[in-house]
């Protein structure tokens, strides 16, 4: 029945497309039913129309394909009473998602699923959604960014060391700087920048007459971009030592950006951001804790409150309290004490994070004020501080 | 200190806003009333199908709420802060709520106004009630032949408006292809007739047509717009033929109030306890924003669906529904008259949820789409309950839900996660050509999907 159905209803159909009438296209025993003229035509319309619905099925053209099912990770998910501020937080702070991902995973858990997964163009998670990376990539592994050249380029190395300085410091401890200069022309300064991608830290220090060791003994000078990538090369190239070695230096020295430090923590685990944490909290210069967050990595939810406390950020927000809790969202103190709260809320301690959030309560902000979701969320993911 | 009633008076906008106000002083209107010291925050059911949220500052007369009125504050704050001046033992104690804690941090507070000092000198207090007066036979009845003088002639007009609909359709079937192509512009002309008509309801339905067919593929289309057709000859052919009908007068000229259909015995009731399953919101072409919150029964039985629909002016910005997806309550809900009822209103509810439960689902999810369009073939959609499956892509990119023996197309691709859950159940709605999943349950639990 359905085949004479469908046959019909493709002639009917084809009728009218051709901007003909469709009566003459219908079996001789509907005619009686469905009149003549234009009430005809409406009658079939009527009809085809509860058949295509009632009697015919979709289906689809050729083969479905189904995915893998996403794996579960080695941390279940976030309970479900927490998932709304997790929602909130990714929303709002995407560029602070990783974070928020080693602060779970900090405490034992993932982001759901269906709150976050990760994309070919984001951050690198937690080593722990790894499966998930794969499943998102089909099943094949995400692309490496290049790998630098194991082989050094001594031309190379001898081009940029004409762009660099090594200086002797010191009185009784002599010991070698790298001077990152500022260049005269702006083409020279991104063919410095180019060539630090380039070059590996061996290859180097051959060209500037010292040794690796040498190099990384003391904190680089000079101007924070040819810093950064200064660090971000004995990043790539360096031995895990080294990269202590370096981090360590600039991390001593008050007048080296915190900035470029970042990629030298990859290889830290997690006691050792730990440890660095109150001194990058006291080094930070501004409202910001965006190096304190992106030196912890896997030590977000450890920094303790005295630290946080004697952060130049902490006593910038405490000022700023007041009159944030009573501005407008949209107004710019309402916005810098979001983000503050949100940095806080990732970094701290549980402790540290109920002190935030009492303090912050008390200085008019309401408890269920979404500013506050960061310090929230870091407590409730501590059983024995929320309950 | 809490305002007193003359204080509140005095923070109406104008009258009218007082008077209105003083008609929500029953506390039938409202289902949820409570305060925490000086903050009172309440539901007040209006004439729409969700209730309102209303919360006030008894300090300083701060008001918010959920309705669309642009007034400060509205008949609801002002009714429910007078209420709470004339006896706040009415006023459960309670925690504040989120949402009513999100307002307090979101406002900046005010000075509560001098008692006796009103905003404008034109707006006298309320007065206190009188005993309705007796009703007069004679003016009773004058009244009522009256409305049925003017119900006769809506009749006649409208039916004039079903005759031009008819030659309209029987155009575009002979002109088929040139319809296809020019949907926007025809629909939305002969919609104009049909208001002038006064079949408002049926305007609205063709005025949208567009927005139900452009998104679908070109061959598809055909004969979507086949049945969209034929639903609307079947549609004013019933309506024709039995005019007095409730469910045609409300699919050809417009729904009755709340009101009328709470108070219609014959209305179907049903009790049970019912899940929130998602939220679906649509700027209009009329101006209007559709907002359509899914309802599914709980339990070991066969599902019930239910939709409260609610408009709101696209003016009045976004609007939030008083429940989220996934909420359960218990709850009477009282149905507009169809032959597959859908569309309904909450005539009481319960936070507390009997059951929790999501139903079994029919082997033939599709069943309950044929059986609703013998029915009711003017239908739009079926919300249908599907069994385990998963979500799948054909060749083309294109997304499909495998359920058991069914296979039916998604409306849009959905979040990326569902590609790799095991789906153990599903709720959409079926349009015919196309699945509109709502929400799931899967092996990573309670799943939402964006409408």
């Amino acid at each position: 029945m359905a085949g004479d159905l469908g046959d019909t209803i493709a002639r009917l159909r084809a009728a009218w497309m051709a901007g003909g009438m469709a009566r003459k296209h219908c079996p001789p025993e509907w005619l009686p039913t469905i009149g003549d003229g234009p009430p005809a035509e409406l009658a079939l319309a009527a009809l085809a129309g509860q058949a295509l619905h009632a009697v015919f099925r979709p289906a689809p053209g050729g083969p479905l394909v189904t995915r893998d099912p996403l794996p579960p990770l080695a941390h279940p998910p976030v309970p479900d009473a927490l998932r709304p501020r997790v929602r909130r937080l990714v929303a709002a702070y995407p560029s602070m998602v990783k974070h928020l991902l080693a602060l779970l995973a900090g405490r034992g858990f993932t982001v759901h699923p269906a709150d976050w997964l990760p994309t070919q163009r984001s951050d690198p998670p937690p080593a722990l959604y790894a499966p998930w990376l794969l499943w998102v990539n089909g099943g094949a592994a995400p692309p490496r960014s290049p790998a630098k050249p194991l082989v050094a380029d001594p031309a190379l190395a001898a081009e940029l060391a004409q762009l660099l300085e090594v200086v002797s410091i010191g009185i009784v401890h002599r010991r070698k700087r790298l001077k990152i200069a500022k260049l005269k022309t702006a083409p020279q300064t991104a063919r410095r920048l180019d060539l630090f991608a380039k070059v590996t830290l061996g290859a180097l220090a051959a060209a500037l007459g010292t040794t690796s060791a040498e190099l990384v003994a003391t904190a680089p000078t000079g101007v924070p971009p040819g810093i950064a990538a200064f660090a971000a090369m004995v990043a790539a190239t360096g031995t895990p030592d080294e990269h202590r070695r370096l981090l360590a230096a600039m991390l001593d020295d008050p007048e080296c950006p915190l900035a470029g430090t970042s990629p030298l923590a990859a290889t830290l685990d997690r006691a050792e951001a730990a440890a660095l944490l109150p001194t990058t909290l006291r080094r930070e210069t501004t409202h910001r804790l965006t190096a304190t967050l992106n030196l912890a990595g896997a030590a977000c939810g450890l920094a303790c409150l005295p630290d946080i406390e004697a952060s130049p950020s902490y006593k910038l927000i405490r000022e700023r309290l007041a009159a944030a809790a009573l501005s407008s969202p949209g107004q710019e103190a309402h916005i810098v004490l979001a983000l503050c709260l949100t940095e806080l809320g990732l970094v701290a301690h549980a402790q540290a994070a109920q002190s935030l959030l009492e303090m912050c309560i008390e200085a008019g902000l309401p408890p269920a004020d979404r500013r506050l979701d960061a310090l929230h969320l870091n407590i409730a993911l501590t059983p024995e501080i929320s309950a | 200190m809490a305002l007193a009633r003359n204080a509140v008076e005095a923070l109406a906008p104008d009258q009218s806003a007082l008077t209105a106000a003083a008609g929500l002083l029953k506390a039938a209107k409202w289902p949820v009333r409570a305060r925490a010291g000086d903050i009172v925050w309440g539901e007040c059911q209006g004439s729409g199908a969700n209730p309102y949220r209303v919360a006030a500052d008894m300090a300083d007369g701060g008001a918010k709420c959920t309705c669309p009125s642009r007034k400060f504050p509205c008949k609801h704050g002002l009714a429910l802060m007078l209420m709470c001046a004339q006896n706040d033992a009415d006023f459960t104690p309670a925690a504040i709520p989120d949402w009513v804690t999100e307002w307090l941090g979101r406002r900046r507070k005010t000075s509560a106004p001098e008692p006796g000092q009103p905003k404008s000198n034109t707006i006298a207090p309320l007065q206190p009630a009188h005993e309705t007066p007796p009703i007069d036979p004679e003016a009773a009845a004058r009244k009522r032949a009256a409305a049925e003088k003017r119900a006769e002639q809506t009749r006649r007009t409208v039916h004039a408006a079903t005759v031009e609909l008819d030659a309209w359709i029987a155009d575009q079937l002979a002109a088929f292809p040139a319809f296809l192509a020019d949907l926007p512009t025809r629909c939305r002309r002969i919609a104009a007739r049909l208001v002038d008509g006064r079949a408002a309801a049926l305007a609205s339905r063709i005025d949208e047509m567009p927005s139900r067919l452009l998104p679908l593929l070109p061959h598809e289309r055909i004969d979507a717009a086949i049945a969209e057709l034929g639903q609307l000859v079947l549609l004013v052919r019933a309506w024709r033929s039995n005019p007095a009908d409730a469910e045609l007068t409300c699919c050809i000229i417009a729904a009755e109030t709340r009101e009328e259909l709470l108070a219609d015995p014959a209305a179907k009731r049903i009790t049970a306890s019912w899940e929130v399953l998602g939220e679906r919101v649509a700027t209009r072409r009329d101006g209007l924003v559709s907002v359509a919150t899914w309802l599914m029964s709980l339990g070991e039985t066969a599902p019930h669906f239910a939709v409260l629909q609610d408009f709101f002016p696209a003016s009045a910005g976004r609007r939030t529904g008083a429940f989220a997806a996934g909420d359960i309550f218990n709850a009477e809900l009282v149905f507009y008259p169809s032959g597959a009822p859908l569309r309904a209103v909450i005539a009481a509810r319960d936070p507390n949820a009997a059951k929790r439960v999501w139903p079994a689902a029919a082997a033939d999810p599709l069943a309950a789409h044929s059986e609703q369009r013998l029915k009711a073939p003017w239908a739009l959609e079926t919300p249908l309950l599907l069994p385990a499956g998963r979500i799948c892509v054909d060749s083309q990119g294109r997304h499909w839900l495998r359920s058991g023996a069914t296979c039916l197309p998604l409306d849009s691709a959905p979040p990326a996660v569902t590609l790799g859950a095991e789906l153990t159940a599903a709720a959409g709605l079926w349009n015919g050509a196309r699945l509109s999943l709502i929400a799931a349950h899967s092996n990573w639990g309670r799943l939402s999907f964006g409408g």
